[in-house]
């Protein structure tokens, strides 16, 4: 305390107070709220579990910092330099971070990175409502499944930002430069993202009907098309799985189209990893573009469907009748499996046609890596410019 | 088959989610024959990539290959006993290709778990 009332000294310009300096300061589940620490010095700061409610951090180095499920509503990070900081499931209600630092910081020790690379800034399930990140700098920051309601992120430089699962309802984002950044499964309702590059974005899953998208570059993204128009209880199925693919299975549902008619829709650029088709109507539908990723179409009816431009990893089609189907430009590859530590387990999952009819099915210009084509029927099958290698059971 | 998770998103304060061991609602049979010439209903309480952990009112097993039968998948998994007690039984196995696959397609917990092994990152194409 002696070291923050001497710091408080210096702030008013007294004499002999002494700017607080302190490398690794550990102040986890200690209380700060209401308290100026304005201007310290405190790289790699431990505040995880703390309660700093309108505390001033404004200008401050917490660069590698971790707030960790931390209470910060009404904090003031203005213009601190906070790269690198870890804010899970942190409340930032109402808290004002304008023009603050928040890209990736190199050295940090609470990711337990060890691989010497930048880590990202962590905002992942963070509570923004309310909060004003005018202005700051939000390059590769991670504001996954964040809540963000009425937030202020005008002007941002947002490249790369990941927001999947971000509910932006009410939020502004105009002017923001979000060139790749990924909004996957995000809420945009009434949303402000006029005049936003959002070039090259990943928009899977996001309606964009009731958002504000005057003079929006969307160049290059990869959008729902036509979501709104998606018949109300496919649209529901959709929404629930986009939840359940960004909370990793912890909340909403695995999209299990059983008995659903999805003849000739246009599913363009939808996220449906994982999704069950199996029992599904799928006669010409439309999954151009999709992630498909460990999607189940055994046994399934995929006439004239097309798949122009799809990620196929680990995706299933035994016994699918594929007559007249398209996967030109598509990518069906194996799906590796990692463990918790990211490392290679040696366990994979191929893409399946064990059993499939391909007959007229055209794969021009796909890359097909280790898939299996066991028992399938291949009559006038097309594979012109299709990279194959290590498949098996293709005939000729 | 449904499955729900009762595994705990924000249960640490760190920067990773737990995903190594994930709660399920699973029911399956266990036999220590690959017969199933006698077998007990289990239920499957936790999963993870490699291993289970199961239980119900089983027999007292000492060692040995434990196979296991998750109901509606239509596999039978060959797993290697690691140990029993009050928690349960523990099993650890290696899964091949169309045993990942099925248990994928017909559960929503491991689903979920393999959709998350394999990539954290969320590229835009």
């Amino acid at each position: 305390m002696a070291a923050i009332k001497s710091h408080h000294t210096y702030l008013s310009g007294r004499p002999g107070g002494l700017r607080l300096k302190n490398d690794e300061l550990d102040v986890s589940h200690c209380r700060f709220d209401y308290m100026s620490l304005s201007q310290a010095v405190l790289p790699c700061a431990e505040f995880s579990e703390s309660s700093c409610v309108r505390s001033d951090f404004s200008e401050a180095d917490l660069y590698g910092s971790n707030f960790a499920w931390a209470k910060l509503e009404g904090a003031i990070f203005t213009k601190t330099d906070l790269r690198g900081a870890n804010f899970v499931m942190a409340d930032l209600t109402g808290a004002s971070m304008q023009n603050a630092d928040l890209r990736p910081g190199q050295i940090v020790r609470w990711s337990g990175n060890t691989s010497g690379g930048p880590v990202s800034t962590n905002l992942d399930s963070a509570n923004l409502n309310d909060a004003d990140l005018r202005g700051a700098d939000l390059q590769d920051a991670n504001l996954k499944n964040v809540r963000a309601i009425g937030t202020m992120f005008a002007d941002d430089d947002m490249y790369a930002t990941n927001l999947a699962g971000a509910i932006l309802n009410g939020a502004d984002l105009s002017g923001s430069k979000m060139r790749g950044a990924v909004l996957a499964g995000a809420s945009v309702k009434g949303t402000n993202l006029s005049n936003c590059d959002l070039s090259g974005a990943n928009l899977r899953n996001v309606d964009l009907s009731k958002a504000t998208l005057h003079n929006t570059n969307l160049d290059g993204a990869i959008t729902l098309e036509n979501g709104a128009d998606l018949p109300d209880d496919i649209a529901e199925v959709i929404r629930l799985h986009s939840q359940w693919i960004i909370s990793d299975g912890e909340v909403g549902e695995r999209a299990n189209f059983d008995g659903m008619d999805l003849r000739n829709i246009a599913l363009t650029g939808c996220d449906l990893r994982g999704a069950l088709f199996t029992g599904a109507q799928l006669e010409g539908t439309q999954f151009n573009q999709c992630e498909l990723m460990l999607a189940n179409f055994s046994g399934t009816d995929l006439v004239r469907a097309s798949f122009l431009g799809a990620t196929l990893r680990g995706t299933i089609f035994v016994n699918a009748n594929l007559v007249d189907a398209k996967f030109l430009g598509a990518r069906l590859e194996v799906a590796e499996i990692f463990n918790a530590q990211q490392q290679r387990t040696g366990k994979s999952i191929p893409v399946m046609f064990n059993g499939a009819v391909l007959q007229g099915t055209d794969f021009s210009r796909a890359t097909i890596s280790g898939a299996i084509f066991t028992d399938s029927v291949q009559f006038g099958t097309i594979w012109n410019h299709a990279k194959i290698e290590n498949c098996t059971g293709i005939v000729g | 088959m449904t499955a729900k998770t009762t595994k705990s998103m924000t249960s640490l304060p760190g920067n990773r989610r737990e995903f190594s061991r994930r709660a399920s609602s699973l029911s399956a049979l266990i036999s220590l024959t690959p017969e199933f010439s006698e077998s007990w209903p289990a239920n499957i309480a936790d999963i993870s990539l490699i291993g289970m952990r199961l239980t119900g009112t089983l027999p007292q097993i000492d060692g040995g290959p434990v196979f296991v039968r998750p109901d509606g998948t239509g596999i039978t998994i060959a797993g290697d006993f690691i140990s029993q007690g009050e928690g349960g039984l523990r099993l650890k196995f290696d899964l091949d290709t169309v045993q990942l696959a099925q248990l994928v397609a017909c559960s929503d917990v491991y689903a979920s778990l393999i959709l998350e092994t394999i990539s954290d990152d969320y590229p835009p194409r």
